[in-house]
């Protein structure tokens, strides 16, 4: 399956540079869905300006994972991953109903940048594998998810424990960024 | 100066941007007619029906058609997602309402969601286009059955009309949109929501 979307998207870039950025709060399960996508080896590096990034490549295609939130200071070196970006997939523990307020903000943030006007966004509603998570309408309510007219986005459901979702919500993407809007 | 004739320019000469909504309950063929509509007026090719998954987001559409510029925003039907679909109310110029034609069983549940759409103080004014969808399906109802059977009761000041498209196939759907331009050209609607654009643009 994971080489089935690798294909599909390699397919669709042609020989494009292509990037998606995977982002959300720390411990959202950005690493564990890498993992589950089984894209290729994933490189962790922790270069010299001082935050981590993951980076899994096939082919044209990077998907480049870092945590949003935290130390100010470094987040001006974050626009040096904003250009080529074609989507971004975001990421939500929808069981730590403490931290959607920032998860939000954090969110609404990057989607100001202006190098990232023209990506799509995917939501992932993860950890529904966990008693007390939120569903999709409800965290689409609390990102506030409404609020953007300007770009394509869809909420899916997940657990990156099991599996559950990531597919589906890949396939979306997929289609989306093939018919253009 | 400058600015002065330029904004009488741009007034004058710069083509409105039209958000329509397409709302309707899961099922009636939404983002088959946006991906139609794209087909049909760009040069975008558009999904193929057998691509489609059901919504659960947004999906945008950006057209041009009888020299207008329209943006569709085309919102998920099912239940749980439809809290969302207020939200885009206040900016929207028309609404399109997409009714499976061939599915009589789910007439009622598309009445009741239309009725609620149509009493929110958001929307007044708001043209409204309701299709009649999937007329390439046998046993899909005309628009008069349709019509008759929603009764719908508030429409009077509404500008509206029925149609019946496929959004499969394509029919219908050119003569939809051109009657849903021409009315948004002319509607009071219109009128209020560039008035409240212009005024947030030089606030």
């Amino acid at each position: 399956m994971g080489i089935l979307f690798t294909r599909m998207l390699s397919s669709l870039f042609g020989n494009r540079e292509a990037r998606i950025l995977v982002l959300g709060l720390d411990n959202a399960g950005k690493t564990t869905i890498l993992y589950r996508l089984q894209m290729g080896e994933v490189v962790s590096t922790i270069p010299t300006i001082g935050f981590n990034v993951e980076t899994v490549q096939y082919n044209n295609i990077k998907l480049q994972v870092w945590d949003l939130g935290g130390q100010t200071s470094i987040r001006p070196y974050w626009r040096c991953y904003f250009p080529n970006t074609q989507a971004i997939i975001y990421v939500v523990d929808s069981s730590d109903t403490d931290r959607l307020v920032t998860a939000k903000d954090e969110f609404h943030a990057i989607l100001e940048e202006e190098e990232l006007k023209g990506a799509v966004v995917l939501v992932y509603a993860n950890k529904q594998d966990l008693p007390g998570a939120l569903d999709d309408a409800a965290i689409t309510e609390a990102l506030e998810l409404h609020k953007i007219k300007n770009r394509q986005w869809a909420i899916f459901k997940t657990s990156a424990l099991k599996g559950e979702g990531l597919f589906e919500g890949l396939d979306w993407l997929s289609n989306t960024l093939k018919s253009g809007s | 100066m400058f600015s002065l004739f330029y904004g009488l320019w741009k007034y004058l000469f710069s083509k409105t941007e039209f958000h329509v909504l397409i709302l309707g309950i899961d099922k009636a063929g939404k983002t088959t007619l946006l991906e139609k509509l794209k087909s049909l007026y760009s040069n975008l090719e558009g999904l193929p029906p057998d691509r489609i998954v059901p919504t659960v987001g947004l999906n945008i559409g950006r057209i041009e058609a009888s020299d207008a510029k329209l943006v569709f925003w085309d919102l998920g039907g099912q239940i749980g997602l439809r809290t969302i679909w207020e939200k885009y109310y206040e900016e929207a110029h028309a609404i399109v309402y997409v009714i499976d034609a061939a599915c009589p069983s789910s007439f009622e549940h598309s009445k009741s969601a239309l009725e609620k759409v149509l009493r929110h103080e958001d929307l007044r004014g708001a043209p409204l286009l309701i299709l009649a969808n999937k007329q390439d399906l046998p046993g899909s109802v005309s628009v008069e059955e349709l019509a008759r059977y929603l009764d719908l009761k508030e429409l009077d000041e509404r500008l509206y009309m029925f149609e019946a498209v496929s959004a499969y196939d394509g029919m219908g759907i050119k003569l939809a949109i051109e009657w849903l331009v021409e009315v948004m050209e002319r509607s009071k609607r219109t009128e209020l929501l560039r008035i409240r654009t212009g005024a947030a643009g030089h606030a």
